[in-house]
């Protein structure tokens, strides 16, 4: 049995039904992130886990023991709000020590534990300050730490860093992972944004409509996408809309050839590829002289180029579609807006969905 | 802001000012002149008129029964407001539009009318409470509900105070504790105005308290009403009066509530 458990749990709100069917298994020490549109159930599912809101059906464990009608206050499971929610009339101490202090502890491990804490998200010397006293980013590390302070058994996060400003934002991003690593502590995040979520989990559940799209680590979540809202919704990809010829294994993007890996395509004739910007290839159309009738080649004119800093993305039209292609550092220099080009990638790189599921 | 937007906003501050504070001085001045009738000016000063207000036994008993039915009506409402409208805001929020739509009834209903009715049906009611200070100071909690209501909803909302008893009830506290802890001085700026405007509006309130218990409990409005038949400058002292003692009770509210929570 898994650390933490939610078993076809069901929410709805009047007649709108947020969470369906809803199960998740997360393990002692992961980081598990949950993305998704907004609406899509993400802080609900939060909610439950910290026993703010009862499901309607389903059960919730932790570590075996079913906490599903427990209180907020004995489940042991922390939360920081996307606001904050920090407590204005106490001082950065005050609100570290809250949860202490509801427990009775006395005031000597109080204060050891809040010192400690404060040395954790980097706030020593400013235990005597009020909320508003302190920047975006430095109320955040005071939630965090006040979360932290009962030493709860899981960490809810309910996208912290979404009041922060972009710099600040990833700084905080690498020392949320960072403590998180060193307190072993189980959390669970909300995002919406799919690089925080691909870059600081171990685990990624993406959520779509109250239902559980797919779960995995970053790398299966953005490489094997098992459906076209994940492919969609996690990174960026050219959807190419391909057809088949007869009940070969051959298939078209308008007249050109796309070779594909071997895999059975029960009968469809019309798929959409997905392939990652990043895993194209511009050429010349000289470079390719004599290799016009190969497969997975594209011939464009590059429409636009939008600067990006590690890469450039080029928008090429094909055949009246566009396809994005990202080219790294000072290679994308030798390319401009009119340039003709070829648009080429492996078979190895292209995910390919049929109606709803993947092939 | 451009210097013309400058000039006509200060222009609206004068003119706002005059016309708040021209009342208000005068009827000062009016309650220390020895004669104002036949001059722009008062033509002497004298406090004759205000000694004579303090050695009058009735003004002290009805500003007692004033002070008992203010705070009996801040106690009640507060007690009565802010346990409902934080379960309200905290586990069910459809049940607020309700209370928001009952709490302006009290706007609605003119004074009056609102006394006949009580007065017509405590009459017909075996219950001992027609006619009694009792059934004023529940009378007039219902006439305090919106103005407690809109105060302490409005401060609610701007500290997003139902997110942090959340917070803090996931960090394992229990609801006296964040009441005492969170709740409380949270909320405390937000109960003192409304506090403070149940406390003009119990002092002023003349319909009720005529109609309802009259002279057999005189209050500070239906005294000020009986002075002013006899003598005005006995009436414009009592409103001297009556409004440096709202603006005394007022400062210690606020006082208490900046020593105890550290709030504004």
């Amino acid at each position: 049995m898994a650390y933490l458990e939610m078993e076809s749990v069901e929410k709805s709100f009047a007649k709108n039904r947020v969470l369906t069917h809803f199960n998740l298994s997360i393990e002692k020490g992961e980081f598990t992130t949950l993305v998704g549109p907004s609406g899509c159930g993400k802080t609900t599912t939060l909610r439950i886990l910290a026993g703010l809101e009862r499901p309607d059906r389903g059960t919730i464990s932790l570590e075996g023991v079913p906490i599903t009608d427990w209180p907020p206050q004995r489940r042991q499971i922390s939360m920081v709000f996307q606001s904050y929610a920090l407590f204005p009339n106490l001082t950065v101490f005050g609100n570290i020590a809250f949860g202490l202090w509801a427990k009775r502890i006395d005031r000597l491990t109080v204060e050891r534990e809040v010192m400690n804490l404060l040395d954790i998200v980097g706030l020593k010397g400013l235990e005597n300050r009020f909320p508003h006293e302190l920047s975006g980013g430095q109320q955040q590390r005071v939630a965090l730490a006040r979360a932290l302070a009962p030493r709860p058994k899981v960490l809810l996060l309910d996208e912290p860093l979404s009041a922060v400003d972009a710099v600040v934002r990833l700084r905080l991003r690498e020392e949320l992972k960072r403590i998180q690593r060193e307190l072993g502590i189980t959390t669970v995040m909300v995002t919406h944004d799919q690089e925080e979520a691909l870059s600081i989990s171990d685990r990624v559940v993406v959520m779509n409509g109250g239902r559980i799209e797919q779960v995995g680590t970053p790398v299966e979540i953005y490489r094997h996408p098992v459906n076209r809202f994940v492919a969609q919704f996690i990174g960026f990809s050219n959807a190419l809309r391909v057809e088949r010829k007869g009940d070969s294994q051959e298939v078209f993007f308008h007249h050109y050839p796309i070779n594909l890996p071997p895999l059975s395509l029960n009968g469809e004739k019309r798929l959409t590829l997905y392939v990652r910007p990043e895993t194209l290839r511009l050429h010349r159309p000289h470079e390719l002289r004599g290799r016009e009738y190969d497969t997975n080649l594209l011939p464009g004119i590059i429409r636009l180029r939008a600067f990006y800093g590690a890469i450039t993305r080029f928008e090429v039209m094909v055949n009246g579609e566009i396809i994005w292609v990202d080219v790294p550092g000072h290679e994308a220099d030798s390319w401009q807006e009119g340039d003709e080009v070829v648009v080429s990638f492996s078979p190895q790189e292209v995910r390919i969905i049929t109606g709803g599921g993947e092939q | 802001m451009g210097f013309g937007v400058e000039l006509v906003l200060v222009l609206a501050l004068i003119f706002m000012l005059i016309y708040i504070l021209f009342p208000v001085g005068a009827m000062i001045l009016f309650s220390v002149a020895t004669r104002w009738d036949r001059t722009v000016w008062p033509e002497g000063y004298t406090l004759s008129a205000y000694s004579t207000l303090f050695r009058d036994r009735e003004f002290w008993i009805a500003l007692y029964h004033s002070t008992v039915l203010a705070l009996t009506a801040i106690a009640l409402s507060a007690f009565l407001i802010v346990p409902a409208l934080l379960t309200a805001e905290l586990t069910l929020p459809r049940v607020k539009k309700f209370i928001e739509a009952f709490s302006l009834a009290p706007f609605v209903i003119p004074s009056v009318l609102f006394a006949l009715g009580l007065v017509e049906t405590y009459a017909s009611l075996p219950i001992p409470l027609y006619g009694t200070p009792v059934l004023l100071t529940l009378a007039n909690t219902v006439l305090a509900f919106p103005l407690m209501y809109r105060s302490v909803e409005n401060k609610m909302h701007t500290i997003g105070l139902a997110k942090m008893v959340e917070s803090a009830i996931t960090l394992g506290a229990r609801m006296p504790f964040v009441t005492y802890r969170v709740i409380l001085p949270n909320l405390w700026s937000g109960i003192v105005n409304g506090s403070l405007l149940i406390l003009s509006m119990v002092l002023s309130e003349f319909a009720l308290a005529n109609l309802m218990v009259g002279g057999s409990w005189p209050t500070l409005s239906v005294y000020l009403y009986s002075v002013m038949r006899v003598d005005g400058q006995a009436a414009s002292v009592l409103s001297v009066v009556s409004f440096t003692f709202t603006w005394l009770l007022t400062s210690l509210v606020t006082v208490g509530g900046v020593r105890r929570y550290g709030l504004s």
